[in-house]
């Protein structure tokens, strides 16, 4: 069997005919690569937002129109 | 033990499921066609009889183009409750092959895990189907509700 790619042959066997419980089948380490990749992107997508959402408010409440409201009352007053 | 369980745990934990069972069914499907790697070949035993047979029906070609198209749409989250109905039956018939008529455990372990996986799945999108287990069910044709049918896209 040595045109299989899989990597994992402890006793020898590849594939369908390992009798070690902990062997995956190529489609088994495929997705847990997908799997890891994932929580992965996940884990570092969630924090950008995170840091993007804190950073926010600030820019944010210049444009509310509350904000305009307030401000062009401001300069009402002002006035 | 809360903390560690929590949301943010079960929102990683549904991603790894999700990609982890789609990959696992797009490659599976993708290497029918493809053969990135060598087909696996089965010992003798009733479920190589049984995927020899359905090689001859052409039922292994539905088979794995419902795996590629659910897998697919697992991994780009697209319709993920149909692809879960779609790739259900697959995952029976796998999981009776592995772990009732396969000589390996490791082979017995991946059809099941498999199951469970799905299971996981079902659970984590049963909002969607929950519906389904309306015990007294009236008739909602789709000719009649058509034009309403887009508020479910």
């Amino acid at each position: 069997m040595d045109w299989s790619l899989f990597a994992f042959a402890f006793d020898g066997h590849v594939d369908h005919h390992s009798i070690n419980p902990l062997e995956m089948t190529n489609y088994e380490r495929f997705g847990y690569i997908c799997g890891f990749v994932a929580v992965i992107v996940a884990i570092i997508w969630d924090r950008l937002k995170k840091r993007k959402a804190d950073a926010a408010p600030e820019t944010e409440t210049l444009y509310t129109p509350a904000t305009r409201k307030s401000l062009s009352a401001e300069a009402g007053e002002k006035k | 033990m809360n903390k560690l369980f929590g949301p943010q745990f079960q929102h990683y934990a549904i991603i790894f499921v999700r990609y982890f069972f789609g990959g696992f069914n797009l490659m599976s499907g993708l290497n029918y066609y493809v053969r990135f790697w060598p087909w696996p070949t089965l010992p003798p035993s009733p479920s190589a009889t049984y995927i020899d047979v359905t090689i001859t029906l052409g039922l292994f070609d539905v088979a794995k183009i419902i795996e590629m198209i659910a897998g697919l749409m697992l991994i780009c989250n697209i319709g993920v409750p149909i692809a879960l109905i779609l790739l259900f039956p697959v995952t029976v018939t796998v999981f009776i092959l592995n772990a009732f008529h396969s000589p390996l455990p490791h082979i017995m372990a991946s059809g099941t895990r498999n199951m469970i996986f799905h299971l996981i799945l079902f659970a984590a999108y049963s909002g969607y189907f929950l519906p389904l287990l309306k015990i007294r069910a009236n008739p909602s044709p789709i000719w009649r509700n058509f034009p309403y049918i887009k508020k479910y896209f």
